[in-house]
């Protein structure tokens, strides 16, 4: 009885770390993510509640809209939405004034009928601007008017908006900001986006089902075609196709959006290079796909045994570590915006010969070359994508909070600190 | 003692990594700071020049650094507050100082350009002028 109990709970365990596991990505994911369309929208001069509550006094709360429209909903005390915020740049930086273009605030309340704009800030000549906020006739000419109607307007004196004397070609940019924004953002939400297969789509699948039916097909008969497969994830793959997963594909997708109908074959492989070790402890990609696992395991066949160096206890539990660290200056370059291509902490670039960086190629030669050494190096010590990949997989056995586990709760420690602690503070 | 000196060795090790992620990390991110310092003080500048054009109806003539065009700013009474000079995180003023931002008009003074080189190079970081850059965003 005791032992079946104990079954049970360890089962229970073994459950609740696998989603514990899962979740602490979905967590950094969704925190990039949020980050990354606060960024969007608010852009280098984030709106603020007191600019929003001089046009709608009740406001208490700016939530990112990350929708098409790209604005702020406008949240009272009580957390009801009351309201709705757009700034017109970067949309309108093309639409110039006297000598530049104007960030134009436009506030809507819950019926999406204007109750005001303001000039947030302006490259265009400050005199004139001045003029034009003074002109209330002209700030208040908004207001009572829908969004759909705002973003309609082709002919401002038929709408009964008129320019401001003495600043008409700061105000008429101000007008034209303001109905080019509105408009493409009801454009952008007209989009309809289809889902197309082509023929690299249909390759990344066939990958993803041969590196399966050779994970779970154990029949020798079948397993000795394993080498064709393997090197034609090298030829095909890697050098042919590119298709590699990559810190600086995942991070690019979790910073924007996944482009599902773009690539769905990818997306699709991405996906289950993640879930299949989850649901069945069997790392698919990383021991049958990955290219460059591959080509490491060719090496350590082809060079003599003599070669191969042991490493010590203390080398390994230092190695273990060089994929977080890689992690961890991966998320702060995403929360941060640093100028640092992702590519070049990886391998993986290096299979696109043509487009490769010399960083890329070099991790990549000296990977290898330290394979021929120590086993498989790169894989066990240098991956930090392969890292992901092996904290979600399902254990065997007993499964405990391990020191993977408490390393993923750094990386979702740090990924809150720098969701929460605003960039003014990092960046000065 | 052995586990002495393995903890010893894997907290070195750590201490390595870490060193590590700071050097990875540490380029770009002083690049940041400092780009958005230049932001920062071309839009006081470029403001300034603004005003300028407003009560002079030609922008400056002359071609200027930085800290020639902060000062000829703060002497005409355009700048109550200059910019710190983004390189050097001080006021601009001294000789030889870093200084990337290069001020200059056209024959007839109707139009400015605002370039800022990284010092010491012919690479152009950052434009903002009267006629295609009009705004940093």
């Amino acid at each position: 009885m005791a032992k079946g109990e104990s079954k049970v709970s360890s089962c229970i365990k073994s459950y609740v770390l696998q989603i514990y596991r899962l979740s602490v990505l979905l967590a950094i994911a969704w925190l990039i993510r949020s980050h990354h369309d606060r960024i969007r929208v608010q852009g280098d001069w984030p709106v603020t509640v007191s600019e929003v509550k001089a046009l709608l006094p009740e406001a208490h709360r700016l939530k990112v809209d990350a929708g098409p429209r790209g604005g702020l909903e406008v949240v009272n005390a009580d957390g009801e939405k009351i309201g709705y915020a757009v700034r017109t740049m970067p949309d309108s930086r093309e639409i110039v004034g006297y000598s530049g273009p104007s960030d134009v605030l436009v506030v809507f309340d819950a019926e999406e009928k204007g109750v005001g704009i303001a000039i947030r800030q302006s490259y265009d000549t400050p005199s004139h601007v001045d003029d034009v906020k003074r002109e209330f006739l002209f700030m208040e000419s908004w207001n009572g008017r829908s969004w759909d109607a705002i973003a309609e307007i082709s002919d401002f004196n038929e709408a009964g908006i008129y320019s401001v004397t003495g600043a008409t070609r700061t105000s008429e940019a101000v007008m034209e900001s303001v109905t080019h924004r509105l408009a493409v953002a009801d454009g952008e939400e007209g989009l309809e986006r289809a889902v197309e297969f082509h023929w690299n789509d249909f390759a990344l699948l066939g990958f993803l089902a041969g590196g399966g039916v050779f994970a779970f097909w154990k029949k020798k008969t079948f397993q000795r075609w394993r080498w064709i497969f393997s090197v034609a994830t090298i030829g095909l793959l890697g050098l042919w196709m590119g298709d590699l997963i990559a810190q600086s594909l995942m991070v690019g997708w979790v910073e924007s959006r996944i482009p599902w109908e773009a690539t769905p074959g990818l997306v699709i492989f991405v996906a289950a290079a993640f879930l299949l070790p989850w649901f069945t402890k069997q790392p698919v990609y990383c021991q049958f796909i990955c290219p460059h696992g591959n080509l490491q395991r060719w090496m350590m066949k082809v060079v003599p045994a003599t070669w191969k160096r042991p490493l010590p206890g203390d080398g390994k539990w230092i190695g273990r570590w060089i994929p977080v660290m890689l992690l961890v200056v991966v998320i702060a370059i995403s929360f941060l915006q640093l100028d640092f291509d992702l590519a070049g902490i990886e391998p993986f670039d290096a299979y696109v010969i043509k487009s490769a960086g010399i960083a890329t190629i070099s991790v990549a030669l000296v990977g290898l070359a330290i394979s021929l050494f120590f086993p498989m190096a790169y894989c066990k010590y240098g991956c930090p994508t392969g890292w992901l990949l092996e904290f979600v997989r399902k254990r065997s056995g007993k499964d405990k909070f391990g020191e993977r586990d408490w390393a993923g709760v750094g990386l979702l420690g740090l990924a809150l600190v720098l969701y929460f602690i605003p960039l003014s503070t990092w960046l000065g | 003692m052995n586990k002495a000196v393995s903890m010893l060795i894997r907290f070195a090790g750590l201490l390595l990594l870490l060193a590590v992620a700071c050097l990875l990390i540490g380029r770009p991110l002083a690049e940041k700071r400092e780009e958005r310092r230049i932001r920062t003080m071309l839009l006081t500048v470029q403001e300034a020049l603004q005003n300028y054009h407003v009560k002079e109806e030609i922008y400056p003539r002359d071609l200027m650094t930085g800290a020639q065009l902060v000062h000829f700013l703060k002497k005409e009474g355009f700048l109550e507050k200059p910019p710190l000079n983004p390189w050097t995180q001080a006021e601009f003023g001294s000789a030889g100082e870093r200084d990337g931002l290069r001020y200059r008009t056209d024959m007839i003074a109707e139009t400015y350009e605002l370039v800022v080189f990284k010092p010491g190079t012919e690479i152009e970081q950052f434009r903002l002028d009267s006629t295609e850059n009009q705004s940093l965003e």
